[in-house]
This record gives C-alpha cells, sequence and structure tokens, in this order.
C-alpha cells in the first residue's frame, strides 16, 4: 500500500497551518466487477470547507460515502486501502463503526426528515447516544437549530410535523440533526442540488459559519458554488483525483489541462 | 379498427370488468343478508346451539372463532414479522433471497385442506394432542404467515433507502435502524397483512375441521387441548342438513355473521392502510 507523500497533503497557505482531518491513502471501490475509485489519495483539511468537483460518475459520492462507511451494506461492494481519521484507520476490524458514524456526520442530497415533529427530528440521532433530561433537550434542539440558521423561521412551531416545512428548510434541519450528534467532520452530498437559489444560499452562509467549529467535505457540480466557498478543491474524473489544492490554485493555475477546462465551465472529456 | 375505437373498447372492458367483480360481490353480499339477517337476534348471537344446530344459537361458535384466530395471530405474527425483517434488511444473497421468496409464496399458494391433512397426520396421529383448539391455531397460524409477511416486506422494502442511511449516518446500528425508523413507518403494512390473514383464517373450514373443532357438544375449552365448536365448520354442518328448514336458516344466520368478521377485519386492514400512509406520508 502507498504511503500518502507530500504531493497528496494540500499545500498550506502561506497564511495558516493545514491539519489533515481526514487522509484517503490508495482507496479503491469496486461494485461488482465495476471498479469506481481508482487509488485514491486525498487530504481534508481541519475547519476548512473542503470541496469535491468533477463530471457525473467521477465518484466524488463514492468517495464521501467512503468517508463514513454509509456504502458498508452496499451490495457487492468491496474496498480497499486506507481511509484514516485523526491518524486511525475507519476500516479497522476493532473499530465501533456506530462510533465511526458520530464522529463523521453526513448530509445527503435528497433531505430526509423523519415522520415526526421538528424538535423530535433535532433529537433523532442524540436520542439513541444518550439519555437527556427534558432542558437538556430544549437547548440542543434551540443550539442545533440556530447553528442550522433555522431557529428564527421554526421556533414558534417547534411540535408541527418536520414534512411542513419547505425543501430548503428541511435541508437545514437534516444539517442541524446532524449537528445535535456533535460530529468532528460533517460530510455534504450535493446538500443543494434540490433547492432553489434562496435556499442554496441560505446553506452556503451556513457552511461558511459551521467551518469554525466543524471540518466540512462536500461535493457539488456546481462550479460558481465551490469558487464561492470552498477552501480547497478536489477535482475528480473517471474515479480518480486528478487534481486538488488551494481553491485558488486550481481556478486560476491548475496543474492538469481537464481541471482547468472543467473549472472554468469548458467542455471537458475525461 | 382505428386507434380511438381501441381505446374505446379498453375502457369499456376495464369497466365491464370492474362490474362484473362488484356485481358478484353485491349479489353475494344481498344474498347473504337478505336470508340471514332473519335469523339475527339476541338470542340467537348469545345462546348454545341446540339439535345439531337447528335450535338455539351460534354464541360457541363465535367464541371459538375469535379463540383460534387470536391465537393464530399471536403465533404468526411475530414469525412473520420477522420474515420480513430478515427479507428485507439481513438477506443480501440474491439466491436466498429468491429462495426464500419461492417458500413464501409456495406456502401461500399450498391449499387449506392441505394445512388440515397436515395438522391432522403431524399433531394429532404423530403428536397424539388429540383435537385441539390451539393445534388449531398453530395450523391457522402456519397459513396466515406468508399472507402477514408478504405485507410487511412490501411496506418495509418500499420504505426509501435515505431512511436507513441517514439513521446509519446518525450512529444507529443496523438493530435501531430497524426498531427506530423501520418498523415505525412499516408497521402499518404489518398489521394490514395480519387483518388480512385474520380474515382469511376466520373464513377457513379445511383446516380446522379434522383437528380443532366438533360439530357439537363443545362449550368454552378448558386447557388448551380442547376442542371448540367454530363459525365455518358450523356452517358446514348446518349446511349437510339442507332438508331441516331450521337448521338451513341458521347456516344462513351463522353465514352473515362470518361474513361480518371477515369483512370486519378486512375493512379495518384496509383503514389501516390508509392512516398509517397518511401520518407516515414521505
Amino acid at each position: 500500500m502507498k504511503k500518502l507523500t507530500d504531493s497528496h497533503i494540500i499545500d498550506p497557505a502561506p497564511c495558516c497551518k493545514t491539519v489533515p482531518v481526514i487522509e484517503v491513502i490508495d482507496y479503491n471501490v469496486w461494485f461488482r466487477d465495476y471498479h469506481i475509485l481508482n487509488d485514491i489519495c486525498v487530504s481534508f483539511i481541519k475547519n476548512k470547507i473542503n470541496c469535491i468537483v468533477g463530471p457525473s460518475g467521477s465518484g466524488k459520492s463514492t468517495l464521501i460515502r467512503g468517508i463514513n462507511r454509509i456504502n458498508d451494506d452496499a451490495e457487492e461492494f468491496t474496498s480497499k486501502g486506507l481511509i484514516q481519521l485523526n491518524g486511525q484507520n475507519i476500516y479497522a476490524k476493532e473499530l465501533d463503526i456506530t462510533k465511526l458514524r458520530t464522529q463523521i456526520g453526513m448530509v445527503f442530497q435528497k433531505p430526509c426528515v423523519f415522520p415526526k415533529s421538528i424538535a423530535q427530528n433535532v433529537l433523532f440521532g442524540i436520542e439513541h447516544l444518550r439519555k437527556l433530561s427534558k432542558h437538556e433537550k430544549l437547548q440542543i434542539v434551540e443550539d442545533n437549530l440556530k447553528a442550522a440558521s433555522l431557529w428564527q423561521e421554526v421556533s414558534y412551531r417547534l411540535n408541527d410535523k418536520a414534512n411542513s416545512l419547505s425543501i430548503g428548510q428541511q435541508q437545514r434541519l437534516c444539517i442541524a440533526r446532524t449537528l445535535a450528534v456533535n460530529p468532528e467532520v460533517l460530510l455534504l452530498d450535493e446538500p443543494t442540488a434540490s433547492l432553489d437559489p434562496v435556499s442554496t444560499r441560505a446553506i452556503d452562509m451556513l457552511r461558511l459559519n459551521l467551518k469554525k467549529e466543524y471540518t466540512i467535505v462536500f461535493v457539488t457540480h456546481d462550479i460558481l458554488q465551490a469558487k464561492r466557498i470552498s477552501d480547497y478543491l478536489v477535482f475528480m474524473c473517471n474515479g480518480q483525483v486528478l487534481e486538488h489544492g488551494h481553491k485558488e490554485k486550481l481556478f486560476n493555475n491548475a496543474d492538469n489541462e481537464q481541471t482547468s477546462k472543467y473549472l472554468s465551465d469548458e467542455y471537458c472529456i475525461c | 379498427m382505428n386507434r380511438r375505437f381501441i381505446n374505446k373498447l379498453f375502457y369499456g372492458s376495464s369497466w365491464t370488468a370492474v362490474a362484473v367483480c362488484c356485481l358478484v360481490l353485491i349479489f353475494l353480499l344481498l344474498t347473504i343478508t337478505w336470508n340471514g339477517i332473519k335469523s339475527i337476534n339476541i338470542e340467537f348471537l348469545f345462546t348454545a346451539s341446540k339439535n345439531f344446530g337447528a335450535g338455539g344459537g351460534i354464541f360457541y361458535q363465535i367464541l371459538g372463532t375469535i379463540l383460534l384466530i387470536i391465537f393464530a395471530a399471536i403465533i404468526s405474527f411475530p414469525i412473520a414479522l420477522g420474515m420480513a425483517i430478515f427479507r428485507s434488511e439481513y438477506l443480501k444473497n440474491p439466491l436466498l433471497k429468491k429462495l426464500v421468496e419461492a417458500f413464501i409464496y409456495g406456502l401461500n399458494g399450498i391449499p387449506s385442506i392441505i394445512f388440515g391433512i397436515f395438522g391432522l397426520i403431524f399433531f394429532v396421529n404423530v403428536l397424539n394432542t388429540g383435537i385441539s383448539w390451539f393445534v388449531g391455531s398453530i395450523v391457522l397460524g402456519i397459513m396466515i404467515i406468508p399472507t402477514i409477511t408478504l405485507s410487511t416486506y412490501q411496506s418495509i422494502n418500499s420504505i426509501p433507502k435515505i431512511y436507513r442511511e441517514t439513521a446509519q449516518a446518525l450512529g444507529f446500528n443496523r438493530w435501531q435502524v430497524i426498531t427506530r425508523v423501520l418498523l415505525p413507518q412499516g408497521i402499518g403494512g404489518a398489521i394490514t397483512g395480519l387483518l388480512l390473514g385474520i380474515a382469511r383464517a376466520a373464513g377457513e373450514t379445511a383446516p380446522i375441521m379434522f383437528i380443532a373443532t366438533a360439530f357439537s357438544g363443545v362449550d368454552v375449552p378448558h386447557s388448551l387441548f380442547d376442542p371448540v365448536t367454530a363459525l365455518p365448520t358450523h356452517i358446514l354442518a348446518l349446511a349437510q342438513q339442507a332438508t331441516n328448514k331450521q337448521a338451513l336458516q341458521n347456516g344462513w344466520g351463522a353465514s352473515l355473521v362470518l361474513l361480518c368478521i371477515v369483512m370486519i377485519f378486512s375493512i379495518s386492514g384496509l383503514f389501516t392502510r390508509i392512516i398509517f400512509k397518511t401520518t407516515t406520508e414521505r
């Protein structure tokens, strides 16, 4: 197995020190006979917005889903390689996968609220981890809805059904529910893909606020969005990472021609 | 033939099929109600039968039927639920999945008389249990397992994958995903299946007539291994006395009561599905 070399760790910006929280080393994924991810080597930086971009079918979602092992139950899924969270192999046999998933929270493309109230949805994940007093519950609901920029919109109707919210609000509720579990890393798999521009903007602002406390890894097709909010960029194509680094570097002076074409919105065949 | 004519022909054929089906059902319901309603009164419902059913009421037959179906439900529900969960959540091997599916459909297709013969040979003859309502419940329970399993499986399987993944991403293990996400949303289908299964069990004669019921001289069972008397077998006995007008009249009355029991469970199943569909609207 390859070692993560210096070239795989994103160069630190002159102003700040980067600390990789997640390191992906020589990671391969197969579904049946299809080789979906091919020798992925990349790292994601603490308290930054790490954005994965690339055309459809390039393996972005497969990579992000590999980080909290949500693909493990998929039929005929096999993987090889190493993913480390703070230096610990997340595929180690002795690792408690449920604990890992509380450390690495994930929000999916389509908002998924449970048929419960808004407050119950926020508490849904945390409640099974520990017993909460009534006061704690109220505090957790308020704190996380505030963190997800949803408190002002729903504070007067916390007992309403969660599916009465708009899609954009539901997605922020999903983020609040994930934050309530207190993860270290937040994986966002195209969370704004089905949202209107106003809701997208709200979630973009939210991400900028959240990076102070969380490491964010998000997948998007929207190059402008990546340019707007990301700190670090990973460009994937055909199951491979073609280039990764600081946003400015990739947008202004990409080493790879395909990266340059894709990010400048030109026609690009990977 | 032009396209418009073919369209009208198919539309008309579909309506005819619906009308035939509804008319048959309405005719059946009206006939049984018209003939049976004359027998229905408090005395008929709450007294024991006399003269091999030609006199008295059907109280113990109703009691026996309810006892049989309640225990059949208690026996079959956990097994069916377990099978549906196992098939939906744990069974990943496609070949095994198909085998289990074939097994469930196979069990569903077995004629009810075969269950009766199986019960007679295995329980009554081999295990020497004698004619027992409990054995009848077990056999009815086995018979309705596929109905409940299929309904539960369909209900659980129709829950979008994203619910499972979201719960897993929040740190739920598989058991927690099942108990906290899938069952609350899939229980409607399970209950619907149970009610439909009960409706089927309540109307079955063949599985219980050799192993669980006696035609007369039976009241409340005092142990697990006592026989009961039930509505389907009672109706069968009365139908065999077709020359006796009073027996036949009581047969119509018992048929109406049995029909009502079956309809109550079937309609409850339908309503349960509607109610749960509304509360777990996705």
